[in-house]
């Protein structure tokens, strides 16, 4: 039995090196900072929001890029959980029925938020009976300019203008729970040394230019086995990893500065999700279920003919991408501190998610995830790095940004990932030529996630 | 419940379809008996496919009943109907073009198999790692006879004839006690054609009693050599019902497929 | 059959054009006589009727203005199949565009003093930055269309990226130009004459106070309407793009070039979408929020109106319904009045799935 797992592990972990390296990459990074005034912090803080949008875009994604579902009304999905955060961690008091909710315990909150999410996705998901395509867009978009109209309007559950100031839970401000974090991160990372190890044992004894033997690695890696050599191996590599970890997350620890916490931990939830929903999105899709609603985007009616009952397909989508974007809002809430209607429930959170998963790639799963990343880290950076090269003309930003999209539907006009995988078979071809093969791909990805975060981070210092 | 309508399949009565002042099919009556081929003919425009889609409820009749194994199903939504064991195929392929033709025919084997019912399992675990549907899968690809070799390739690029028959394959995974076929043979070329009858009979011949074929055919060759009885359709009316032999008799017939030749020619 | 189909769709269709032809005849003969009667007869008004007799001309005027800009929103979504995110941008463009112009061909007649009438200085003038504006901004949709939406036709995502971009681009140089939205820019204030042909106001006595400028824009529009309703009915083009609007196969079966016939589209949708911009100025002013409101209205209405193999009347009408409910609200519920237009479009959608003219 133990055997049967281990050979489990070792079969996930040879398909899915590039997964686990760039997984293991963004776990660690936190634990290399210390400082009170790092700008690796600020990184971190950076991506926080990456992630949380990211999530954003996930679910437009399962919604637009899987089942065909083009949802305007994803801001009352995001708003929904941002607002739910907010209610049960603000200081102010609030009327009758959110009342019950406040001060909730943190995972309480979570489970609750995501609850809500799921339940205003289906009732979202629900129109889309009578109405498809551009019908159900705007229905979903009149649905939720209702709801952000009614917080504008009631300033004493929105705060007004000035907004709800949100607390941040006591749970992030916590050194415990980044403990229990960091103690995931390190087993993120023996994953990835096991991997490492497992890589090196069974590629190297290959040449690497026979391309035949190289077919079979994968075959091998299955069949990997332990033997003291590299178990001793493994060991170094933690001891390495560990000495770099300890003298920085152990100065941490006796500090009573705990607001110090806030940051890596709000990083570690958003990442966390992030992998969660990454991880659940992609089952989705080769389930029975995703199986029907990629159908569904191709041809309902056909669908409808081999007996499933599409309208309750589509619900239940709509009611996932709820859940989903409902996480993102509750991730976000407590990072931006001070909900306003704008910031929570505006219009411009559905065009923004759509313009994340567009410019990463429909359909893709780690398309609208990258997207995200480029265009939020534009929309922070982008007036800077302007104004440092040509002085006084900052405020340009937003118009090159539109150069930007523009030139990204030119070269990528499937989004970025998706145009890569469209030709993936011609540059896996060109790759073969040079001799790097799938098994070799997580190195290039480990050293490009190094050079992206490297130079993110001379952006942000 | 008597033998007599344990023995028909399906049964319209006086179904009628109205498009704002074009009636496409007028007051048909028609009955199937269980494990029977049938063929619709009829001119162009006589209501043939409009009929096919009143019985997959793809339109609600203006009026009229339709019954199935005795059960009134005149109202049920297309899903439903498929449920119960009507199945049909399109005159224009219709096929899921992005997923490949294994995906194709498991997305119709899973219809029947999850019952119209989603669990949360069904969310989580891989739809490849149920073998039933997998098994079917090869099963249903054999009897029609589907090239193995491409059923990993989406059905996009296949070729004409190997659609037609993943159009077919697709109608029999939902295990159908009913099958329509809408001009199986549309658009192929001479020497396809044998292959998709084939196919056809093949069908036929492995579940013999258990399933009543009704077919739409414009080419009268398919038509003698596959079914046993022919219904007429003209301008949407039912005009004449019986064996081959007597419908290349009858004069109604001939009325309406040369009289729509003359207005052709005026 | 299909012959038959044919004649009765024609007929329908001569049915409906000559019914709406008429009705804009009451409806404008309708106006007149209300104004010649006011003009006659001394009437005291109470609140009321007063509030509703504002509500109603600030509506049409408003409507009217709406489907000026929308029309060119819905030919391209319709024909081309293109959500244009640009089109508020080009709205917006086309009002400081009309501005500018019109500011600089006053100083130009005044200096050539061609013309000594400040009526005719102010009218030229006008007249010259519509044809302008709407030219500039045909030759911008054009340019657009032909050097990057054109190889995307079918990429949904891609167009909606390129003109989303397309939006921001325009957007923010205006607001570099221009200045942030909390500015606005009006014609007389700014004008050398400080006059505006049309401007003033009509005084119905106790009250009832209307712009002069609104009723131009209640009788342009509805001239506008007829004239287009006659282009779609009557001409080949019009008759190309409202097939092509309803089955996008048949144009090309019938070996139109669809190609040059999208082309032409986008520089018409640009066009009206600039004209439109030109004619709001004089009334609402320029301001360089105006891109993101309007869009969002011009979405609602082509929905409203049937956003797939709609006609040009359901625009027409959904613009009547979303103007009127905004400006009626405006004076009789101001609390639900920027969200009555999702309430009506929902109440429609939920009866009329595919809006009021299109095919769900």
């Amino acid at each position: 039995m133990s055997y049967l797992t281990l050979s489990k592990i070792d079969k996930y972990l040879s398909k899915n090196r590039v997964f686990i390296t760039v997984v293991a990459f963004l776990y660690f990074l936190p634990l290399l900072t210390a400082a009170e005034t790092s700008s690796l912090r600020t990184l971190l803080h950076t991506l926080t929001l990456i992630f949380t949008f990211g999530i954003l875009a996930m679910s437009f994604d399962l919604q637009l890029g899987r089942s065909g579902l083009l949802n305007f009304g994803q801001a009352l999905l995001f708003g929904v959980g941002a607002y739910m955060f907010a209610f049960i961690f603000t200081n102010k008091a609030m009327p009758f029925p959110i009342s019950l909710i406040s001060g909730l315990p943190y995972p309480f909150a979570l489970f609750l938020t995501i609850l809500v999410g799921i339940f205003v996705g289906a009732v979202m998901g629900a129109t889309t009976d009578r109405l498809r395509g551009t019908g159900f867009a705007f229905i979903a978009l009149a649905i939720a300019m209702l709801v952000f109209e009614f917080f504008k309007t009631n300033s004493d559950i929105s705060g007004g203008e000035t907004g709800l100031r949100v607390e941040i839970p006591p749970l992030i401000k916590n050194q415990f729970t980044y403990l229990i974090f960091a103690i995931f991160a390190l087993l993120v990372i023996i994953a990835f040394i096991f991997m490492v190890v497992q890589y090196i044992s069974t590629r190297l004894p290959v040449n690497p230019f026979d391309y035949q033997k190289v077919n079979e690695i994968t075959e091998k890696a299955e069949k990997f086995e332990l033997t003291s050599r590299k178990i001793g191996l493994m060991i170094l590599g933690l001891i390495i990893v560990g000495l770099v970890v300890a003298s920085n997350v152990f100065s941490l620890f006796f500090t009573s500065k705990r607001y110090l916490f806030t940051i890596p931990v709000q990083y570690y939830l958003a990442l966390t999700s992030m992998v969660v929903v990454y991880l659940f999105i992609q089952r989705l899709s080769i389930s029975p279920f995703g199986r029907v609603i990629t159908a569904i985007a191709q041809n309902e009616e056909r669908v409808q003919a081999l007996g499933y009952n599409t309208y309750r397909y589509k619900i239940i989508t709509v009611a996932i991408a709820g859940g989903i974007a409902a996480l993102s809002g509750a991730l976000f809430s407590p990072y931006i501190r001070t909900l306003d209607p704008h910031t929570g429930l505006g219009v411009e959170i559905a065009i923004d998610a759509m313009i994340y998963t567009i410019v990463g790639g429909l359909g893709t799963l780690i398309g609208p995830f990258l997207g995200t990343g480029v265009v939020v880290f534009s929309e922070l950076r982008l007036v800077d790095l302007i104004e440092n090269i040509f002085p006084g003309f900052g405020e340009w930003w937003l118009v090159v940004l539109g150069v930007l999209y523009i030139i990204i539907v030119l070269f990528f006009p499937y989004g970025i990932v998706g145009s890569l995988q469209r030709r993936s078979r011609s540059l896996k071809e060109t790759g073969r030529q040079l001799f790097i093969y799938e098994h070799d791909y997580w190195i290039f990805a480990l050293i490009g996630t190094f050079l992206v975060f490297f130079i993110m981070f001379a952006m942000v210092s | 419940m008597n033998s007599a309508t344990n023995d028909i399949i399906l049964q319209t009565n006086k179904i009628t379809k109205k498009f704002g002042g074009l009636t496409a099919v007028n007051m048909v009556d028609v009955e199937i008996e269980r494990g029977s081929v049938k063929t619709i003919i009829g001119p162009n425009g006589s209501g043939k496919t409009t009929f096919f889609n009143l019985i997959t409820g793809v339109l609600p009749p203006t009026e009229g009943s339709i019954l199935f194994n005795g059960k009134d199903i005149t109202n049920s939504p297309p899903h439903q109907r498929s449920q119960h064991g009507i199945s049909r195929s399109y005159q224009i392929t219709n096929i899921f073009p992005y997923l490949t033709a294994f995906e194709n025919i498991r997305l119709s084997i899973q219809g029947h198999y999850l019952k119209g019912k989603i669990k949360l399992s069904d969310i989580i675990r891989r739809a490849g790692d149920i073998e039933v549907l997998h098994n079917e899968t090869y099963g249903i690809a054999d009897i029609v006879g589907l090239d193995p070799v491409r059923l990993f390739v989406p059905a996009t690029l296949l070729p004409h004839a190997e659609q037609r028959k993943l159009e077919i394959a697709m109608a029999l995974g939902t295990k159908p006690s009913l099958l329509l076929l809408d001009e199986p043979t549309a658009g192929m070329s001479v020497e396809e054609i044998p292959e998709v009858i084939d196919a056809i009979l093949r069908v036929k011949e492995r579940f013999g009693k258990d399933l009543t074929v009704i077919l739409v055919e414009h080419k009268m060759d398919v038509v003698m050599r596959i079914s046993e009885e022919i219904i007429v359709l003209s301008n949407g009316k039912k005009i004449a019902q019986g064996q081959p032999q007597e419908i290349k008799e009858n004069k109604d017939v001939l009325q309406a497929y040369l009289g729509s030749t003359d207005e052709d020619l005026i | 059959m299909s012959i038959e189909t044919s004649i009765y769709q024609k007929i329908k269709k001569f049915i409906l054009t000559s019914r709406i032809v008429k009705i804009l005849t009451l409806v404008i003969i309708l106006i007149l006589s209300i104004y010649w009667a006011y003009s006659q007869i001394e009437i005291s008004v109470d609140a009321f009727t007063l509030k509703f007799g504002r509500s109603i001309i600030d509506g049409l005027a408003y409507s009217m203005l709406l489907f000026l800009m929308v029309s060119g929103f819905f030919v391209i979504f319709g024909l081309c199949d293109v959500i244009n995110f640009a089109h508020g941008a080009f709205f917006m463009l086309g009002g400081f565009i009309g501005y500018e112009i019109y500011l600089a061909s006053e100083i130009y007649l005044l200096d050539t003093a061609f013309l000594n009438n400040n009526f005719f200085v102010s009218l030229l003038a006008f007249f010259i930055a519509c044809i302008g504006t709407a030219s500039i901004l045909a030759v911008i949709g054009g340019g657009i269309e032909v050097f990057t939406i054109k190889k995307y036709y079918g990429n949904v995502t891609s167009q909606i990226l390129l003109t989303i971009g397309f939006m921001f681009i325009i957007a923010k140089l205006a607001e570099i130009i221009w200045g942030a939205p909390f500015q606005t820019f009006f014609l007389d204030s700014s004008s050398q004459l400080n006059y505006f042909f049309l401007g003033g106001v009509i005084n119905l006595g106790t009250g009832l106070v209307f712009e002069v400028y609104q009723i131009f824009l209640i009788i342009f529009g509805f001239l506008f309407a007829g004239g287009m309703f006659l282009v779609f009915q009557k001409t080949r083009v019009g008759l190309q793009i409202q097939a092509g609007i309803e089955d996008a196969e048949m144009v090309e079966a019938l070996g139109i070039n669809i190609t040059r016939l999208f082309t032409l589209v986008f520089m018409v949708g640009a066009a009206l979408a600039g004209l439109a911009g030109v004619i709001l100025v004089p009334w609402l002013g320029a301001n360089t929020g105006h891109g993101t409101t309007y869009l969002i209205f011009a979405f609602v209405i082509v929905v409203v109106g049937g956003a797939h193999y709609g006609r040009f009347e359901g625009t027409f009408f959904g613009a009547l319904i979303v103007g009127m409910s905004i400006k009626f609200c405006e004076y009789f519920f101001p609390d639900i009045s920027s969200i009555i237009v999702f309430i009506i479009m929902s109440v429609i959608l939920v009866f009329k799935p595919g809006g009021l003219t299109g095919e769900h």
